[in-house]
């Protein structure tokens, strides 16, 4: 067993101050490792948004640590955490949120231009990702001329293109239908499964789950369910 | 840069606006600085180019040539004061005249000269003042209203008539074009002044060391020395119209910097959650910033030398009509206080940019 990618330790973080202060998470401790896609499942409000936001590092935590491959994050400047964002994190939203200026095939050269890619590493990389996303003949376009899942699926290309340790993603799906939402999960957890990285997968989609590996469930800032993933597969080998 | 140069391609209109802005305002910064020049250079060329140190005029005039008489005789006691290299008198005065033959008035200026003087203008076409007695050398302004070398005209109301024996250029004084005459002729000319020294003159121009033309008010009595810069700044309107010129030009320079910052700033604006993304992703504060200067300083750069080449486009077409004159290192200088003023009205957006949080990025929903 190699150690976990992303470990976060007694991790505390509230908003405001006295009358007025909403404890978002209490005593959190919460793994990923190396090729673990890891669901987080909660209602609206339960923390997990916040959860991923200190998870990636766009956070600090007001009490414990958070270390990625062993070295604690949440010390860092804010200039110092960003850099590590890019190297080190994938992130995919809600809303796919892709630069309106950018064609997709911009949108991964400038990450590649981001991290100092040369400019031949930086085409064959984007020209694989896209080639495995199913996005060549799109690429050329900018975000207002491609649909919801086209959006999607560059947005996942660019979480991919820095080689990220871990990948965030939260709730990739929601502005997809279900075939097209099953469908980038899969991608996610293919990448993430053949490359030894790290995944959060937030959802609502209780349907995607035997996607995943371990299924961690949130409710008012506490975890109370962190299982791996028992599948029909499984059961029967 | 990678994200600036894609972004003004993406919305070309919008940055054509601006850049359109800082044409119009680029373009009338230089013009009316042309403007300016070249009235200011219609009043005091002829001064400026005098080629002396100071002129000696009458005390109380307050460095205004017009109120100067001074007695040509005191030009021997200036030249004995030691230090001094050249003495002469100089009459300037302003009249009217007209063309033989026409009826229209004609504004000048006379310079009574000391014949093969200090003050001998240089010639274009024709002869010098020599021996004339009734021939004057005009500046060459005075040709496009139709005197030329050969003519003859007459002073109004007077009558006297003189004759074009030669042409200079770059004289003028106070808008009109300079007449050079024997000096003998110019006091000829002058009505006689109750009090007035039977030899008087508007001033004596010296050229010597300055402790030396530091003595002359002490020297001759009811004087008083004007530098050339003094004379020229107190023609009448010569401040008052460098100063109006100046502050219009200042205020256009202000309120290009204004309109070029409020449009960064609601650009900016709305890019913020944009900006949260790629800052999610991994983008510096310190790359977005050097993006937004590189799109303002490519636009500022376009958008003022389009300026120029409008504001050289009008010279050649009004250049003969109105006085206009334009140095290239006027245009620099204009250009790169207007750069600097553009990139400067970025600081706002620059500051929201530094301030934009990463966790916009991550809609909050639970």
């Amino acid at each position: 067993m190699t150690a976990n990618i992303l470990e976060l330790q007694g991790i505390g973080k509230h908003f405001g101050d006295g009358e007025s202060r909403v404890d978002a998470l209490q005593d959190i401790d919460f793994a990923v490792g190396n090729g673990e896609l890891v669901a987080l499942i909660g209602p609206s409000g339960s923390g997990k948004s916040t959860l991923l936001s200190i998870a990636g590092a766009l956070l600090t935590p007001n009490q414990g640590r958070v270390l990625l491959d062993g070295a604690a994050i949440t010390e860092g400047s804010q200039a110092e955490r960003t850099q590590l964002r890019l190297a080190k994190y994938g992130f995919i939203f809600q809303g796919s949120n892709l630069i309106s200026y950018l064609t997709g095939r911009e949108q991964l050269l400038f990450i590649a231009h981001l991290i100092g890619l040369s400019n031949k590493e930086a085409e064959q990389r984007a020209d694989r990702l896209l080639t495995d996303l199913g996005m060549t003949e799109r690429a050329g376009h900018y975000p207002e001329e491609l649909s919801g899942g086209q959006r999607q699926r560059i947005a996942i290309a660019r979480a991919l293109m820095n080689d990220p340790r871990i990948i965030l993603a939260d709730e990739p799906t929601a502005s997809l239908d279900s075939v097209r939402g099953r469908q980038v999960v899969e991608m996610l957890a293919k990448e993430v499964h053949e490359r030894e990285k790290g995944g959060i997968l937030v959802t609502h989609d209780e349907r995607l789950i035997d996607l995943c590996d371990r299924v961690v469930r949130i409710t008012d800032g506490r975890i109370h369910e962190d299982e791996a993933v028992v599948t029909a597969q499984a059961v029967g080998v | 840069m990678f994200l600036a140069l894609r972004e003004i391609r993406h919305a070309k209109l919008r940055f054509a606006l601006i850049t359109g802005v800082i044409v119009m305002v680029s373009s009338l910064v230089f013009i009316l600085s042309g403007l300016a020049n070249g009235l200011s250079a219609g009043n005091t060329a002829a001064i400026d180019a005098m080629p002396i140190d100071a002129m000696v005029i009458s005390n109380g005039s307050d460095y205004l040539l017009d109120r100067s008489s001074i007695g040509a005789g005191e030009a021997e006691t200036v030249a004995s004061i030691s230090g001094i290299e050249a003495v002469e008198p100089l009459g300037v005065s302003s009249a009217s005249i007209k063309k033989q033959g026409e009826t229209n008035l004609l504004g000048v200026s006379f310079f009574g000269v000391e014949p093969d003087g200090l003050m001998e203008p240089r010639i274009q076409k024709g002869e010098s003042l020599g021996e004339q007695t009734k021939g004057v050398v005009i500046d060459e302004t005075l040709v496009d209203d139709g005197v030329g070398l050969g003519d003859t005209f007459t002073i109004e109301p007077d009558g006297v008539e003189l004759t074009v024996v030669g042409i200079t250029t770059g004289q003028t004084y106070r808008l009109a074009p300079v007449i050079f005459m024997p000096l003998a002729l110019w006091q000829e000319l002058q009505p006689i002044r109750q009090g007035a020294p039977q030899d008087a003159v508007t001033a004596i121009i010296v050229r010597g060391s300055s402790q030396a033309i530091e003595a002359i008010p002490e020297a001759v009595p009811n004087t008083m020395v004007g530098s050339l810069e003094q004379i020229a700044n107190h023609i009448p309107g010569e401040s008052e119209q460098n100063a109006t010129l100046l502050l219009i030009q200042v205020f256009l320079v202000v309120i290009a910097a204004g309109i070029i910052a409020a449009f960064f700033y609601i650009i900016t604006l709305q890019k913020m959650p944009e900006l949260g993304v790629m800052k999610a992703i991994g983008t510096g504060t310190g790359y977005l910033a050097r993006t937004l200067i590189t799109q303002v300083l490519a636009l500022a750069v376009v958008g003022v030398l389009v300026g120029i080449s409008i504001a050289d486009t009008l010279a050649l077409i009004i250049g003969n009509v109105i006085p206009y004159s334009i140095s290239t290192q006027r245009m620099a200088l204009f250009g790169s206080v207007l750069l600097l003023v553009a990139v400067g009205g970025t600081a706002l957006s620059l500051a929201r940019i530094a301030r934009v949080d990463p966790l916009d990025a991550i809609n909050k929903a639970g």
